[in-house]
């Protein structure tokens, strides 16, 4: 589970970045943030990861506090980043071992690694293939792959679908949508509405630094969500 | 965690194309200049021995204490092949004498080199083992560092990897021990090659110090190229870019394997002239001239002192320095009562003359020391002083064997006091009988008749029992002279990386 409390950056050059911004996400469900750039979601991603300190408020990751046992939370997340950049001059599979290893996964076997790729739709010669020699979408299903092994009951995801073609943002969906079914919490920043309305179960709309409205999907799973936006954004402007 | 993350660093640089050229170039380069540093020692060597054998062979022949002029050769140290240090550039024997002018404690470092250039302050030794890892090594560690931290930020891994439950702590040590790993790999390939090669020549015998000054001089060697790679660490978790690292990078190594060294050399010459050497030449011939004075005032209040001073002046060569058969009788009474006048005379003004000289021995060697002190600014400079140190090439080991001679030759005049019951002997002037003497008195026709009979059983002293100067260096001198030196150097890795540290803590990884 993700939990937000009051959480406010104030950077230093004074921007407000984050502005007092509260909501939990609860295991099995896609919470996806939208907004525009500098609306806050890379910034709540950043102090979930405890990359920067939040001004004020708290963040907690199954029930660990993400800033004061950044350590701890840690062992209960995985990061997807917008463009997954592995090491390129090591193959999928010593990629993916590295990064199990760092989460505790040790000894694992080349076939449960295998598995794992094959289960996030990389083909087969793809997984003793280097990582310089793959496209995006094989760089972001392995990232998936990442956070799978590790297992996590939660799982952070910043625009993951930035600059993906179609079809290889429809197979990630599919995958989270896997995810979902094995329980996980996802909080997922994009600007990518439409996949959003694919994907979540609420959608948070930030506006400079502020969450102005949360929807549940019962709300807009037959509407049109770009409407939805931006009449949020109209009214917060307005407020 | 620290240990994986290590592996990791080790196997991508390993598959770099610098860490391959780097390694390559630094082994080629042990391997071209191995052979010749080996071919120079045994030919240095070989002078040695010959030079050794010819003073010996000069022994034998000494009929007469008083000409007893041993000189003495320092041995080439076998480990200049890993750093020459200053061994070529300063003087590599003395003469020690008691009878004849008193110039043997001018020993030797005067004679080292050019009297207007203090010989200790050149930066640029042959291409040997030093100057490779300073200069091939360092911009190794350096490329191998730069990009370390930036590089992992600009593709987005860094993030990644501290979005796992590690600390920061934890993947810089990584990163530390990494590189270590990394470039111990051409280090550790450089030496055994370079051993290899040393111990192939038939010249090189390596003993257990040896061994053991070798296996610091590998440690001191890791230690150096460490300190560079933690400099490129520094910049590398300073900057958000790796091209700035780099560019910080080749600064620093500018700066600390050019620019410092020199600079220490000018700012010591700048800021320590040393004494004027003809000031000091003026101060030596005024000495000199009252030496001569006061040896014409003295000789006069001695027997005989008209026959002596005629014959055997303070400059006088006799019959060379390593043959005397003295028969004028004249002289042979002067000498049972004034040799021990002639020694502690001459030792009396050796010892002016030495303080003269010293006063410009030390005006080098505070230029010296002030440029040393400078130069520890600079990593280079602190691996240069210590493998000179260890290797015994250094200037600390050239004045330990200059003191050894002061001490010889102290030791060479106890043991002819010893022989000749204290200088009182004739046989520390001739061996001529009495008999002999008269005839050779007579005039030119007996005196060529007694010099016949003297020669027949005039024979070479028996000089087997005369101490010979050793000199060598154990481990624990190696270490004491380069233990200031490689403390620093620890010191400065330490530093390095704890700034390193602060700066990875404070660092940005979005």
């Amino acid at each position: 589970m993700i939990e937000l409390n009051e959480l406010t950056k104030r950077y230093e050059d004074g921007v407000l970045a984050l502005d007092h911004v509260s909501y939990t996400i609860q295991p099995g469900e896609i919470f996806c943030l939208l907004g525009a750039n500098g609306a806050g979601k890379t910034t709540t991603v950043n102090i979930l990861l405890d990359f920067i300190q939040p001004t004020s408020g708290a963040c907690f990751i199954n029930g660990q506090d993400c800033n004061k046992f950044p350590l701890e939370a840690k062992k209960h997340v995985s990061y997807v980043s917008e463009n997954v950049q592995l090491y390129g001059m090591f193959t999928a599979r010593q990629n993916l071992r590295f990064f199990a290893e760092l989460g505790g996964k040790k000894g694992l076997k080349n076939q449960e690694l295998d598995d794992v790729m094959r289960s996030v739709g990389l083909p087969e010669k793809a997984l003793t293939m280097r990582l310089k020699n793959y496209s995006k979408g094989m760089r972001q299903k392995l990232g998936i792959a990442i956070a799978l092994i590790k297992d996590p009951p939660a799982i952070i995801m910043d625009e993951p679908t930035s600059g993906l073609d179609p079809r290889s943002a429809n197979e990630f969906l599919d995958q989270l949508r896997k995810l979902r079914e094995r329980g996980k919490a996802i909080l997922m920043t994009t600007h990518d509405i439409f996949r959003a309305k694919q994907i979540a179960d609420r959608v948070g709309i930030m506006k400079q630094g502020r969450l102005v409205a949360i929807r549940k999907r019962d709300e807009f799973k037959h509407a049109d969500l770009e409407q939805i936006y931006l009449r949020e954004m109209e009214a917060a402007e307005a407020v | 965690m620290i240990w994986k993350i290590a592996a990791k660093e080790f196997l991508l640089n390993l598959m770099t194309f610098k860490f391959v050229v780097g390694t390559i170039l630094c082994v080629v380069l042990v391997a071209i200049f191995v052979p010749v540093l080996a071919e120079d020692y045994r030919q240095r060597l070989q002078q040695y021995d010959q030079r050794v054998a010819d003073n010996e062979a000069k022994l034998r022949q000494v009929k007469a204490y008083r000409v007893l002029t041993p000189t003495v050769y320092r041995r080439p140290q076998v480990l200049s092949v890993f750093s020459q240090g200053m061994e070529k550039r300063l003087a590599d024997s003395a003469k020690i004498g008691f009878g004849t002018r008193p110039d043997f404690d001018k020993i030797p470092e005067i004679n080292a080199g050019p009297a207007e250039v203090n010989p200790y302050l050149s930066i640029f030794p042959a291409f040997d083992f030093l100057l490779i890892f300073k200069i091939v090594m360092s911009a190794l560690a350096l490329l191998v560092a730069y990009d370390a931290v930036a590089r992992e930020r600009e593709q987005g891994t860094l993030s990644l990897s501290l979005s796992y439950p590690i600390s920061r702590a934890q993947v810089l040590l990584g990163k530390l021990l990494a590189g270590l790993l990394t470039l111990a790999v051409p280090a550790t390939i450089a030496f055994l090659v370079g051993l290899l090669l040393l111990l192939s020549s038939p010249a090189i015998a390596l003993g257990g110090s040896d061994w053991a000054r070798i296996a610091m001089m590998y440690v001191a060697s890791l230690l150096f190229i460490l300190a560079v790679y933690n400099v490129g660490l520094l910049f590398s978790s300073l900057t958000g870019s790796s091209s700035l690292a780099l560019i910080l990078g080749l600064f620093f190594w500018v700066v600390s394997i050019i620019v410092i060294p020199d600079a220490t050399v000018y700012l010591a010459r700048r800021f320590l002239p040393v004494t004027s050497v003809e000031a000091k030449d003026e101060q030596i011939a005024g000495i000199e001239k009252l030496f001569l004075h006061e040896w014409h005032q003295e000789c006069a209040k001695l027997p005989s002192g008209g026959a002596a001073n005629a014959t055997l002046g303070p400059f006088h060569g006799g019959n060379g320095d390593w043959f005397i058969l003295v028969c004028n009788p004249a002289e042979a009474q002067y000498w049972e009562k004034g040799a021990a006048f002639e020694v502690s005379f001459n030792v009396k003004y050796a010892r002016k003359f030495w303080e003269v000289e010293h006063d410009y021995v030390e005006s080098l060697l505070r230029q010296t020391r002030l440029a040393r002190a400078i130069g520890r600014l600079s990593p280079a400079c602190l691996y240069d002083n210590t493998m000179n140190a260890l290797a015994g090439t250094d200037l600390a080991d050239y004045q330990s064997w200059t003191q050894r001679v002061r001490d010889y030759r102290d030791t060479v005049l106890a043991y002819i006091r010893n022989k000749t019951d204290n200088l009182r002997s004739p046989l520390y002037i001739t061996q001529c009988t009495q008999a002999e003497q008269i005839t050779w008195a007579k005039g030119d026709k007996f005196a060529e008749e007694a010099t016949r009979a003297a020669e027949k059983h005039t024979l070479p002293l028996n000089l087997e029992d005369l101490p010979r100067l050793t000199y060598g260096m154990g481990i624990a001198q190696g270490l004491q002279r380069a233990a200031a030196d490689l403390a620093v150097l620890l010191l400065f890795n330490l530093l390095m990386f704890s700034l390193s540290f602060v700066a990875f803590l404070r660092y940005d990884v979005r």
